[in-house]
């Protein structure tokens, strides 16, 4: 029995850790972000991805894979008042988040220059000047160790800003998946559900293709596929044969679905 | 329910259809140009067969017989032949009129000569023209010649047929600009190349090029061209690109050479 309603529900987006998938980049930049997160000084890190590459994931993960070893203060959206900012810390840190904005700096400073931690802040491009300018001013305490994830064209525009280019920082690129990426992605997503007779159904060609029209970015490609066994799976209920499996038409039109084809 | 499942099928299939319909257009047009080459080419040889009629009475006129004529017409043959070809004697990118001879400049050399020379050389032409175009004529004297004579005249024939289009420029321009032809565009090219003008050099290497991806001439002339422009890094890639298409002694020890420099 073909179930295409739950192989469409296996590519649903999700953010919880357990959707990372191993591509060559996203390794890489695990590996990177996870050695500099260790080193001895404490320099602002940047993440930058094109939206839906993956970079909310590989937080995700390194936060889970650091969790044990220090504090960890993910933040998945941005804040956007210093002081809020540093009540959150000092609240993970189990400190008092009482008093003046001077008061709480300081003890956010003795307290995470004293202990290992990462503070990781996701979709940092929507951080406005005044907030940037802030946590500057934190990295410059050498007390923080920060991890900003942003879209790579506002990242670059935020770190060709005198106040961060004139800083040490380190920048780590997440790339796409290659075409055999997206091959083993989805055949093993398939088959760790127990879809094995529909992964089956996949050609090589029909990877390619699939590659070509979500150009490697891990959201459009779950999309995707989301949406060409939606339409499969419309096609079974309606006797439409022909549309029910695989195919360059069945590809191709959930590429239109989502826009990705103008045809 | 995918709602929208029948307008996507809809555009799945005008798309198909765009597509069968752009392969067939496509394929159209390359059995068209396919035609229309052959048409060219064969319109071309008929053109110079008119060529070698009209002077078919030469002989006659001259009063020579026909094995006599041949002979003459041997011995102009080989003297043509020995006069290197252009670009693959060349291994320096630079302009050399003096050693780099080619058969343009070989005929402008000659032309050069005294007026009793020159006149010496039409007769000449004449005369190994009329034995072309008794040769073809004449059944007795093809009985005559052994097989491989006949190949090596053959040969002889089509050296002095290219020495005569490539006597002229103007003449090669008009003739390009009723038929454009690779051979044509190529001997453009290189004459533009001997007379030091690059600039032309590479237009009409590129022509040629456009018209025969194949044949290394062009691409090695179109390199030396930008290379002589100072354009040294386009005439690498130009090459590079060629031995990505096709292996070619010629253009990897060029390579070699500019990479050392």
């Amino acid at each position: 029995m073909l179930d295409y309603k739950e192989a469409a529900r296996i590519f649903e987006d999700r953010v919880d850790g357990t959707e990372y998938f191993d591509s060559s980049s996203a390794e890489r930049s695990k590996t990177i972000l996870k050695s500099l997160a260790s080193e001895p000084e404490k320099k602002l890190l940047f993440l930058l991805g094109n939206p839906g590459v993956g970079k909310s994931h590989m937080l995700e993960t390194i936060s889970k894979e650091m969790e044990g070893e220090r504090l960890i203060v993910h933040l998945k959206e941005p804040y956007f008042e210093p002081r809020s900012f540093l009540a959150r810390l000092l609240g993970e840190a189990n400190e008092s988040a009482e008093g003046e904005m001077e008061t709480l700096k300081e003890r956010a400073v003795g307290f995470f220059s004293e202990n290992e931690h990462l503070i990781m802040i996701d979709e940092a491009q929507l951080l406005d000047e005044k907030s940037l300018e802030f946590l500057r001013i934190l990295s410059d305490t050498k007390a923080f160790r920060l991890l900003l994830s942003m879209h790579s064209k506002e990242g670059e525009e935020i770190l060709a800003k005198p106040h961060f280019r004139t800083r040490s920082h380190r920048v780590v690129e997440m790339g796409v998946l290659l075409p055999q990426e997206v091959e083993r992605y989805i055949s093993s997503r398939l088959k760790r559900a127990g879809l094995e007779e529909i992964s089956a159904m996949f050609t090589r060609k029909h990877f390619r293709l699939i590659h070509r029209y979500t150009e490697g970015n891990f959201r459009v490609l779950k999309r995707m596929m989301q949406s060409m066994f939606e339409l499969m799976q419309h096609a079974k209920e309606n006797g439409l044969s022909d549309y029910s499996r695989p195919s360059k038409c069945i590809v191709d039109m959930a590429a239109m679905d989502l826009e990705l084809l103008d045809a | 329910m995918h709602s929208r499942f029948d307008a996507l099928l809809r555009r799945c299939k005008a798309r198909k259809r765009k597509i069968l319909l752009g392969r067939i257009a496509l394929l159209s047009g390359l059995l068209l140009f396919v035609a229309a080459a052959a048409y060219i080419s064969g319109s071309g040889v008929s053109l110079l067969g008119t060529g070698e009629n009209s002077v078919v009475k030469a002989p006659r006129e001259a009063g020579g017989t026909p094995a006599a004529v041949l002979k003459e017409a041997v011995k102009v043959a080989d003297k043509s032949q020995e006069i290197p070809k252009p670009i693959e004697s060349k291994p320096d990118p630079k302009p050399k009129p003096e050693t780099a001879a080619t058969v343009d400049s070989g005929l402008q050399k000659s032309e050069m000569q005294t007026p009793e020379k020159v006149d010496a050389k039409v007769a000449v032409r004449k005369v190994k023209e009329s034995a072309v175009s008794s040769e073809k004529e004449n059944p007795k004297s093809q009985r005559v010649k052994p097989e491989n004579e006949k190949s090596e005249t053959k040969e002889r024939r089509k050296v002095l047929l290219e020495i005569k289009e490539a006597s002229d420029l103007s003449v090669l321009l008009e003739q390009y600009g009723n038929s454009p032809r690779y051979s044509t565009a190529l001997k453009i090219a290189e004459i533009y190349y001997e007379k030091g003008d690059f600039e032309d050099a590479s237009l009409w290497a590129k022509k040629a090029n456009i018209l025969d991806r194949d044949d290394e001439r062009a691409w090695i002339i179109y390199a030396e061209s930008e290379y002589a422009l100072g354009r040294e890094d386009r005439a690498k890639r130009i090459l590079k690109l060629f031995l990505e298409y096709k292996d070619s002694v010629k253009a990897r020890s060029l390579l070699m050479t500019w990479s050392r420099q």
